[in-house]
């Protein structure tokens, strides 16, 4: 029986014709947003792990060739989780260049005040932050700290982000579905150079996909902060993917164990797993330009409610 | 000079030439199609038209100084969180006294207006404007809440912007048009997530143009602005609201024929109507019922239902 785990895997990148896939350029914003089902675990552990690495290794982009690369130093704060959540992750990409990398709770570590969260991050990334070098900062649920801080109001938020922003590649993840933390959302959306969205399949939940990651430009031009390179032209695309249990079972989230498939076509749920495959021996028989994918993809995921032999007709003229 | 202009893109490219007076120019965009695109045509065109041009950018929500702010000509000033009165007054106290000397035209860019609280607009705008300054401001219509909350009710940023600027420009994607297109989703309900592929940040873009004359005749024109080749085309937008007569709206509705023809019509529109008719001789005894004896009639003066007047 055919499934989504006969079809090609792709690479993942954020970037066109950007060797760094996942890194984005310094002193920029990137922003994950997620849903509390679509949790980001993996995509965060491939940006660390192409982040620290030396010759550009990450397990979500396996076919690409090795490249040297100079590591950067890299620091995830989260404000939700404790490692014990990444720990498997962790454990089996964080292999390279260890002592780069640094998991930090602010919520359960005492040292650190939670009133100047922001100024112990900005002095980790000074004393690591070199000419050539801009060290990687994730920070994983800030709106939490709207909540957490007494008097901590949106525009001091975001100033306090700002301040780490201009020391440091920023990638901030967050969750859309928590309660007041759209307006900060919005706000951090207007900052933002890159917009990488996780949702559910729109059509239901599916056995084999555990669903979309979408990459959006967001309105912050990469040409404006990143004077010396310009190459980072944004890969304007969406992708679907599976992260498979492999036996570990997970009670909070069923989508943190590893390890995960990146596939092209979005077609679950709705057609039968016969249709779906003689569609994706369409798309993967290997001739296709770039451009002929990101279009059936847009058109597969966003018109499924349209009848099989319609799509069919579609893909005809695409090809 | 301004009343001679004819050509909507001749318009668009004096106001972003700077040779347009517009004191203040209002931009109005989403995170779906922001006006950064806008921005840098503004900023290109005005640098070629006027080279000793002067930049100075309020920066609320920019962290990193933009590509064409010129150290030593420009000014990048960062106003997030700030009291902004302090830092203006300063700025523009130096710069007033300078500009005595030398009447360099200024061009100050604001990349966000949402930070502002509403009551504080005026006394921000008050501090910028100026005869020699262009004001560009750019407003997220996405950002329609109050960040700073004010106790006091009063109209919203936007309300004060909109009726202050002598130009407005609306930045939005091209598929607007569309009620289920994402650019309507967000406005109505806030942002939606996927958002898509290639539904952001288009360099082929819409914008609908306000510009308001010194005699307050407004002039309304739509455009699309492709960035990549700096080319302007004027739209015009079709009316849907057309006038439709019932014989369209009866057509193929049902089986029966509900329609008329030519000749059905103007036998009807020779019909006298009886209270048209009516009107015409009992127009002079005001509004009292007269009854009037034809021949016919068979008058009895006993008869128990006759009229008592």
């Amino acid at each position: 029986m055919a499934s989504a785990s006969d079809l090609q895997e792709q690479e993942l990148s954020f970037y066109q014709g950007n060797i760094h896939s996942l890194i984005a350029p310094e002193n920029s914003i990137s922003l994950i947003l997620h849903e509390p089902a679509n949790y980001p675990s993996w995509l965060i552990s491939g940006i660390i792990q192409q982040s620290i690495s030396s010759n550009n290794e990450c397990y979500l982009s396996q076919q690409s060739p090795a490249y040297p690369k100079t590591p950067s130093s890299t620091f995830f704060y989260s404000f939700s989780e404790t490692e014990q959540t990444y720990s498997k992750y962790f454990l089996k990409y964080i292999t390279q260049n260890k002592s780069l990398f640094q998991f930090i709770s602010p919520l359960t570590d005492s040292t650190i005040s939670i009133e100047s969260w922001n100024k112990s991050i900005i002095t980790k990334v000074k004393e690591t932050k070199t000419k050539d070098l801009t060290p990687v900062v994730i920070l994983e649920s800030p709106e939490l700290l709207l909540s957490i801080i007494p008097g901590l109001t949106i525009p001091k938020l975001l100033t306090q982000i700002m301040e780490i922003q201009k020391y440091a590649t920023l990638y901030i993840a967050l969750s859309t579905d928590l309660i007041n933390s759209s307006e900060l959302v919005i706000s951090l959306l207007h900052r933002s150079s890159i917009i990488l969205s996780l949702t559910s399949l729109t059509t239901g939940r599916a056995d084999d996909i555990s669903g979309v990651l979408s990459i959006s430009k967001g309105p912050i031009h990469n040409e404006d902060i990143n004077k010396k390179l310009v190459s980072f032209k944004i890969a304007d695309r969406q992708f679907v993917y599976f992260v498979s249990a492999n036996g570990y079972v997970d009670q909070w989230f069923a989508s943190v164990s590893m390890p995960m498939k990146l596939i092209i076509i979005g077609l679950t749920t709705v057609y039968e797993s016969l249709e779906i495959k003689s569609l994706c021996g369409l798309f993967t028989n290997g001739k296709k330009s770039p451009e002929q994918f990101d279009l059936s993809m847009a058109f597969i995921i966003f018109r499924n409610i349209l009848e099989i032999h319609a799509i069919k007709a579609m893909v005809g003229m695409l090809i | 000079m301004s009343a001679s202009v004819a050509s909507p893109t001749i318009l668009l490219n004096r106001i972003f030439s700077l040779r347009e007076p517009c004191p203040f120019i209002l931009v109005t965009d989403t995170f779906i199609q922001s006006a950064t695109y806008l921005t840098d045509e503004l900023i290109t065109k005005a640098r070629s038209s006027a080279t000793d041009l002067s930049i100075i950018y309020l920066s609320f929500e920019t962290t990193h100084t933009p590509s064409y702010i010129q150290t030593g000509r420009d000014q990048f000033i960062n106003l997030l969180d700030k009291d902004f009165e302090i830092i203006l007054t300063k700025t523009f106290q130096n710069d007033s006294s300078l500009n005595q000397i030398s009447n360099t035209r200024k061009l100050i860019i604001i990349d966000s207006l949402n930070y502002i609280q509403p009551n504080k607009i005026i006394s921000f705008l008050k501090l910028i404007m100026n005869p020699s300054h262009t004001v560009y401001g750019i407003y997220h219509q996405d950002m329609n809440f109050q960040l700073n909350q004010s106790k006091n009710p009063s109209p919203s940023a936007y309300t004060y912007l909109h009726y202050l600027s002598s130009c407005v420009f609306e930045v939005k994607p091209t598929d607007f048009n569309d009620s289920d297109s994402l650019y309507n989703q967000i406005l109505s309900n806030g942002p939606v997530f996927p958002l898509g592929v290639k539904s952001t940040q288009q360099p082929l873009f819409f914008i609908e143009l306000t510009y308001r004359r010194k005699s307050g005749r407004s002039l309304e024109y739509n455009f699309t602005i492709d960035s990549s080749t700096h080319n302007y085309e004027v739209i015009t937008l079709e009316n849907n609201t057309t006038d439709q007569d019932d014989e369209t709206l009866l057509k193929d509705l049902t089986t029966f024929n509900l329609g008329t023809t030519r000749k059905q019509r103007e036998q009807r529109d020779k019909v006298d109507l009886p209270f048209l008719e009516a009107q015409k001789s009992m127009g002079s005894v005001g509004s009292s019922i007269v009854y009037e004896f034809e021949k016919d009639d068979d008058y009895d003066e006993e008869d128990p239902f006759e009229d008592p007047f």
